[in-house]
């Protein structure tokens, strides 16, 4: 396994900062998706909320 | 199906907001109705001097407010989070000194103690959501509650599975039936029996009330975590890190590890506000769309 540190147990700190990642951008990128869904849809659905700043 | 009987099929899914909220989260106003207190100047005026508590809440959780406040705070919080996640968990991975016991493994704890506090502070606040949506029937306060539950809930897991890769080159085992993980088991069950509950009933109003009770009854897991070392002989360390000095890690550990908690908090509040912010437009869109079956039937 390439491990350029030297760390011992290198593939149990990978494995644990990889599943941070992952679910981090899980969130992140789910929350904004979703913001992003219905800012739209509630564009479309009330002329008035056009250029509001509560999207 | 016919107009009618849409509208009527939205009205049972969607309820009316609760006695006293019925303002804020219906169809937007027509030109003669008024929805802000603030825009009526008589009764702005009873409103100088200290407001009650109660008030006070009420006032911020008005869901326009909220969307503009929100919409203000978001970056401030967006932005140090990941700054300061990056920095404590890089700091900790790449200069941080290893264990002289455990070697570099204890890299580890730069990920999961930062998930542990935040499984137990983010159902802290998910309770205290749950006590305001009870007490003062706070219009954002089920919502907020709802939104912290699956953020929680995969925090904790994150903590229960980095906490397991941890404990498998320490102690030779992926899981023990110690006091400290068992009870953070537990607070996992507490967030998905949250979940499910508040989702669990045709009327959204009584999930969400049997949710925050559910809530308000797992707080008695919280002290059970935190003391469960001291407690029971457990497997699992017992407490380094003290908020009055009593802390026995070195600083070389100790910076990294509160930089990285810092930036893990502020990004479980971006995260947390961000989904709010789409609750109360999603709602909002719900009214839209029922307004408009009403008025096509």
């Amino acid at each position: 396994m390439i491990n350029p540190l030297g760390y011992d147990h290198l593939s149990y700190i990978a494995a644990s900062y990889g599943l941070f990642a992952a679910a981090t951008l899980y969130l992140v990128l789910g929350s904004r998706a979703r913001l992003a869904t219905v800012s739209r849809r509630l564009r479309a659905a009330d002329p008035r909320a056009r250029g509001s700043s509560a999207e | 199906m016919d107009a009618g009987a849409r509208v009527d099929a939205l009205r049972r899914r969607f309820k009316p907001a609760r006695r006293g909220h019925s303002l804020c989260f219906n169809p937007p106003p027509r030109p003669d109705t008024v929805t802000d207190v603030d825009a009526i100047p008589a009764l702005a005026a009873q409103q100088t001097g200290p407001r009650p508590v109660r008030r006070t809440l009420h006032r911020f959780a008005n869901p326009g407010r909220f969307l503009r406040l929100a919409a203000r705070v978001q970056p401030w919080l967006t932005g140090p989070a990941l700054l300061l996640t990056l920095l404590g968990l890089g700091w900790g991975l790449l200069f941080s000194p290893a264990d002289y016991q455990q070697g570099d493994a204890v890299r580890i704890m730069y990920v999961h103690v930062p998930c542990a506090w935040l499984s137990t502070a983010g159902y802290a606040g998910l309770a205290a959501a749950s006590l305001a949506a009870l007490v003062w029937r706070h219009p954002l306060a089920d919502m907020a509650a709802a939104e912290i539950g699956p953020v929680g809930a995969l925090v904790t897991a994150l903590c229960l599975a980095t906490g397991s890769l941890w404990g498998k080159p320490m102690w030779g085992a992926w899981w023990v039936w110690d006091a400290r993980l068992t009870s953070e088991l537990v607070l996992f069950f507490l967030y998905c029996g949250h979940m499910m509950l508040i989702r669990a009933f045709d009327d959204a109003e009584r999930g969400a009330r049997a949710g925050a009770i559910l809530a308000l009854v797992g707080v008695v897991n919280l002290p059970i975590i935190h003391y469960s070392v001291q407690w029971w002989s457990t497997l699992h360390q017992g407490n380094s890190i003290g908020l009055t000095g009593s802390s026995t890690m070195s600083g070389s550990m100790l910076w990294p590890l509160a930089v990285a908690a810092l930036g893990t908090t502020l990004g479980f509040a971006a995260i947390v506000v961000a989904r709010l912010r789409a609750a109360v437009m999603e709602r909002r869109l719900r009214g839209l769309l029922m307004a408009h079956a009403e008025s096509v039937a």
